[in-house]
């Protein structure tokens, strides 16, 4: 759920023009993916034997759609990122599709990475299998989008292309690091980490949300590799700063748990408030489960009893810190300061929402 | 580990010689090429990203690369590397110089079949517990998905300089097939949680070959092909090499899994009858059986048992309407598709006689 909070964050810094167009590629994206005839010329290639279109229809688009309700914010920010990179080129878009079903699939993945059906002793197998089958949907939302790539349709040269699909895996590896380190944490509640490691760790888990698209959007403009490695240092700085607002805002009780509902992610919990609770030495005891779940609602209950005014105020320094880092480090690389200022309105804003 | 002279000993004397000549290089390129640990240099490497602060590199290692490791230590066939081998030195490459490749390969193939165990809510993996036993499912699965990136790095990092236009099209080629295993996947899982009894024989191959004919032998083929610089007109037929051997393996492993021939299949026998996989078999059945013999199949599938006279039962109606004679005499035909398709090559007869053992080893003889 912390994506909630991306969402609102990414919904500051949306262009009502660049919702038009995503919606719209969105639209036709979701009928070329039911369309048998589009699917072999330019997915699937011509079958041997044959296709299981019916399959299609139920055991993927009927799953997948409550997590496509709308579009989110990464093709937002690729959008804005490559018109501040002067690099406008309409075949460029089609990269929306592959951003925005990642993330559909990143929600559906971590449903069910942390979904208590698979801890429970007595497990249903029905409804493992049918989460197995969620899962699997997902998958394939994450790996369709490629065929655009394949297909050249962004018209890009070979190069841009090689580094494409290494930044298309080194997101992948990156978001599933950081959720296969958090889900050890919790298995162990937390013990032995560190502020340091949990503080990379958020980062390695937000490297989808922010820094995914804007350096995709550095590639296409043909940015080079050493402007790029700076760009991805700076977003670590933002997500930091983005990750601390939300668990401020999630002990303040400033996130709305409504929102989840429309997603069906209801069960995830919000971000973890581990910052505070790492800082002021706290254990959780050994009757919490250690499930994303128990160790949500443990950890948030014992940071809410321990925490003081000025941790608060402590925590929303260091969330200024981060982000004037960010700030320095854009500008300093004389890197597309429009995309900071957007940026930066849409942090500004989530702080008066 | 199993004992791997039980593992081979199916094979014919001159693919079993060259496997003894190239397991060496195969352990060594597995070895070397999936890391223990994690260390700043592997992470930025395979992330990406600079790291700002320290990392936590034990659990990491201990969430992501350990589940994989655990499976490349029990051994298995390691067809895959052995089938780089043997097209690498059919187009004039010494295997030796490409251990990596022969490594990344395993570790692909080593990382995905953990998500087949929890999919199947498998026991025993090469004699050992499955990684969901282990690891748990998440555990299991988000080291199956992001082990199975890493392997690839090979590739995306291009550690073997290749040409960008050759790199560009393994590339784009592992991203296809990431697809083609994608709606696999879902055909398969779909016909299984939703007990679909109206699969033709067509559709299970197609579902199939999109799902396992890259890991199991399309992707070798080509992959060595590309690198050693076979020639164009030969990978295409090496693709469909892939195909049809790998259609013959999995109907050889789908009657393995009711019928194991020794004590070295390493695997509860009858899980996809535990499972409710809609197998060749199980579809010949559906298709052929009486009226009652089917309404008491689907009862069992549908039922997901795990009983041994439940599973004894299922057996005595594929032995009773010919379903083990009809998949072995479909893998035979598979066999000989491949054998023709050998034929084409543009390599010497003593490596075409290797790749028709090799068809034969596993569509015919293998026992695991």
């Amino acid at each position: 759920m912390l994506d909630i909070l991306l969402e609102h964050f990414n919904d500051r810094v949306c262009v009502a023009a660049d919702s038009d167009k995503i919606r719209e590629r969105l639209k036709q994206e979701r009928v070329r993916l039911m369309d048998p005839e589009y699917l072999q010329r330019e997915v699937f290639g011509k079958p041997q034997w044959a296709w299981d279109f019916e399959s299609l229809d139920e055991g993927f688009m009927a799953m997948v759609a409550p997590f496509m309700a709308r579009e989110c914010g990464t093709s937002h920010l690729y959008l804005q990122a490559l018109a501040a990179f002067g690099s406008s080129r309409p075949e460029y878009e089609n990269l929306i599709v592959l951003l925005e079903y990642s993330h559909y699939a990143s929600l559906i993945e971590d449903y069910y990475n942390f979904n208590d059906t698979f801890v429970e002793p007595e497990k249903d197998p029905r409804r493992c299998a049918r989460l197995t089958q969620l899962k699997f949907a997902g998958q394939y939302l994450t790996v369709y989008g490629r065929y655009l790539l394949i297909r050249n349709t962004l018209k890009a040269d070979t190069e841009t292309m090689t580094r494409l699909h290494r930044w298309i895996k080194n997101t992948y590896i990156t978001w599933g690091i950081g959720g296969g380190v958090l889900n050890q944490w919790c298995a162990a509640r937390f013990s032995g980490v560190s502020e340091d490691n949990y503080r990379q760790n958020a980062i390695n888990g937000l490297c989808l949300h922010f820094l995914a698209p804007i350096v995709m959007a550095a590639i296409m403009a043909g940015k080079s590799e050493e402007t790029v490695q700076q760009l991805k240092e700076a977003l670590s700085w933002l997500s930091l700063s983005v990750k601390l607002r939300s668990e401020r805002r999630w002990l303040t009780g400033k996130i709305d748990l409504d929102v989840g509902a429309h997603h069906e992610n209801a069960l995830l919990p919000p971000t973890l408030p581990a910052t505070l609770f790492l800082q002021k030495g706290l254990a959780l005891s050994e009757d919490t489960p250690p499930t994303l779940i128990g160790v949500h609602t443990a950890m948030t209950q014992q940071v809410k009893d321990a925490m003081t005014d000025a941790d608060l105020e402590s925590l929303e320094k260091m969330e200024r810190q981060y982000f004037e880092t960010f700030a320095k480090q854009m500008q300093k690389m004389g890197c597309a300061p429009e995309l900071t200022q957007r940026l930066a309105d849409g942090l500004e804003q989530e702080v008066s929402s | 580990m199993r004992n791997p002279n039980k593992v081979f000993e199916a094979m014919e004397s001159s693919l079993r010689c060259f496997h003894d000549e190239n397991i060496d290089g195969i352990l060594n390129g597995i070895h070397t090429y999936w890391p223990e640990s994690f260390d700043q240099t592997f992470f930025e490497e395979v992330a990406g990203i600079p790291a700002l602060f320290d990392q936590d590199y034990d659990t990491m290692s201990k969430a992501i690369l350990l589940p994989t490791q655990e499976y490349l230590d029990r051994g298995g066939k390691r067809l895959r590397p052995l089938l780089v081998a043997l097209i690498l030195e059919a187009y004039g490459e010494d295997p030796k110089d490409h251990e990596r490749l022969m490594g990344a390969i395993e570790c692909m193939e080593d990382s995905s079949i953990m998500m087949d165990d929890y999919i199947d809510g498998s026991e025993l993996r090469r004699d050992g517990p499955c990684a969901h036993k282990v690891h748990g499912y998440a555990g299991a699965n988000i080291a199956a998905c992001t082990g199975f990136a890493i392997a690839e790095y090979l590739f995306f990092n291009n550690k073997m300089n290749l040409e960008k236009e050759l790199l560009l099209r393994l590339l784009n080629a592992l991203s296809w097939e990431t697809i083609q295993m994608g709606i696999g996947q879902i055909e398969e899982l779909y016909w299984t949680e939703s007990d679909i009894n109206r699969v033709t024989v067509d559709q299970y191959l197609q579902e199939t070959v999109s799902r396992c004919a890259f890991l199991t032998f399309r992707g070798p083929l080509r992959y060595a092909a590309l690198i050693a610089g076979a020639p164009e007109e030969d990978i295409p037929v090496l693709e469909e090499i892939g195909v049809t051997m790998l259609v013959g393996y999995h109907l050889r492993g789908d009657n393995l899994d009711m019928s194991p021939d020794s004590a070295v299949w390493g695997k509860v026998s009858g899980e996809d009858i535990t499972t409710g996989r809609r197998t060749l078999l199980i579809n010949h059945l559906l298709q052929n059986a009486d009226d009652a013999d089917r309404t008491k199949l689907i009862a069992i599938i549908e039922s997901r048992t795990a009983s041994d006279a439940q599973k004894q039962e299922v057996f005595d109606m594929v032995v009773k309407y010919g379903g083990f004679q009809h998949s072995h005499e479909l893998a035979q035909h598979y066999n000989e598709l491949t054998k023709r398709e050998i034929k084409k090559l543009h390599i010497t007869d003593a490596y075409k006689q290797l790749l028709e053992q090799m068809s034969d080893f596993s569509t015919v003889t293998r026992k695991v």
